[in-house]
């Protein structure tokens, strides 16, 4: 079962990185951007351009970990999908990560 | 195998089908990402094709990087500072020189590279007197051969800033416009020289081309999960 508890240490690392960093661009940046109209300070143009393309990157590794842990974990497609879509939606993925940490702790604890 | 078991049953068909249906989509996205990514540098390169009056689009401070190559006119009065002339630049294989002379815009000096002659004593260098409206390209200065720019016959080796500038006591705009046209046009004129920089840079969408990317593995992504949920079912073993 050592694999179970790696996957689901390599799917909650992403789940993590992935939300925060989503979380902060939606709840600080994109306000900035669009309701406050800054667009042409440099280190904010900065910041947009990397966030986003960060968050595009991170989110491949998301879905990636999300498949390996819900694979092992043998959740439905349904459930499954609502996983790795978790990673898009601002704050999502915190009750994704909550959700599938849950399971496996039950899995773990009835396999011993 | 009895004949009720064989073919496919309806949740592979069902998945099979999202499948197909679900990295269509991603592929679709991938491709408007993707041409999106092309109309972007498209927009960009035709923003930067269309010329401009040469003191927005550099100043002697300095210049955006997409003012490199870029198109520009130039409404002034040549000076009478020193014409320089940069030594042994051929043109189409034969000998000759490159002219360097002043002109003012607007109280702003530009370098301008007007052109080739085969001899400095060739009766192109003679300077247009009066207003002219010149059309042109802008280029960086050279930058080797910074500690001997200048030889003692008073000929630069390079077309160096700073040699330009203590010959004409005068801060000069941070780009040279390499002459193309003038209005009015003189004869004879020196011949006008090709560009080093064709084109200016433009920014490149990064965003747009890795979303392209992105669809694409996730088009990937939807034939691994089906090949997982729908093949090999599920590799956790039963409890014992």
């Amino acid at each position: 079962m050592s694999g179970l508890s790696g996957a689901l240490l390599r799917f909650r690392i992403m789940a993590w990185i992935t939300g925060v960093l989503l979380a902060v661009m939606s709840v600080i940046f994109l306000p900035l951007k669009y309701g406050f109209g800054l667009t042409d300070e440099g280190i904010l143009a900065t910041i947009y351009a990397l966030g986003w393309q960060a968050h595009g990157w991170l989110y491949v590794l998301y879905v990636a970990t999300g498949l390996d842990i819900s694979f092992r974990m043998r959740f439905s497609v349904v459930r499954t999908v609502a996983v790795l879509l978790a990673g898009t939606i601002p704050f999502a993925s915190f009750f994704a990560d909550h959700y599938v940490t849950r399971s496996v702790r039950a899995r773990l604890a009835a396999t011993t | 195998m009895t004949a009720g078991r064989s073919g496919p049953s309806a949740r592979v068909v069902g998945l099979t089908l999202l499948a197909v249906l679900l990295s269509a989509l991603c592929v679709v996205a991938g491709l408007w990402q993707g041409s999106r990514t092309l109309d972007i540098v498209e927009a960009e390169r035709a923003a930067v094709a269309a010329p401009l009056p040469v003191v927005e689009a550099a100043s002697v401070e300095g210049f955006p990087a997409t003012s490199v190559g870029r198109p520009v006119t130039a409404e002034g009065e040549y000076s009478d500072a020193e014409q320089l002339l940069v030594a042994q630049r051929q043109l189409d294989g034969r000998a000759g020189e490159w002219v360097i002379t002043p002109l003012v815009v607007n109280g702003t000096t530009v370098a301008v590279l007007r052109g080739w002659v085969d001899a400095p004593t060739s009766p192109a260098l003679a300077v247009p007197a009066g207003p002219v409206r010149l059309a042109g390209a802008l280029q960086p200065f050279e930058e080797f051969y910074a500690e001997q720019a200048r030889r003692p016959d008073g000929r630069l080796v390079a077309v160096s800033r700073e040699e330009i500038e203590r010959a004409w006591g005068t801060p000069v705009l941070s780009l040279v416009l390499v002459l193309a046209r003038q209005d009015p046009a003189v004869a004879p004129a020196p011949a006008p020289v090709p560009l080093t920089v064709q084109t200016a840079d433009v920014p490149f969408p990064l965003q747009n081309a890795a979303y392209t990317l992105q669809w694409f593995v996730f088009a990937g992504f939807v034939w691994v999960m089906w090949w997982l949920w729908v093949v090999r079912r599920s590799p956790v073993e039963e409890p014992a």
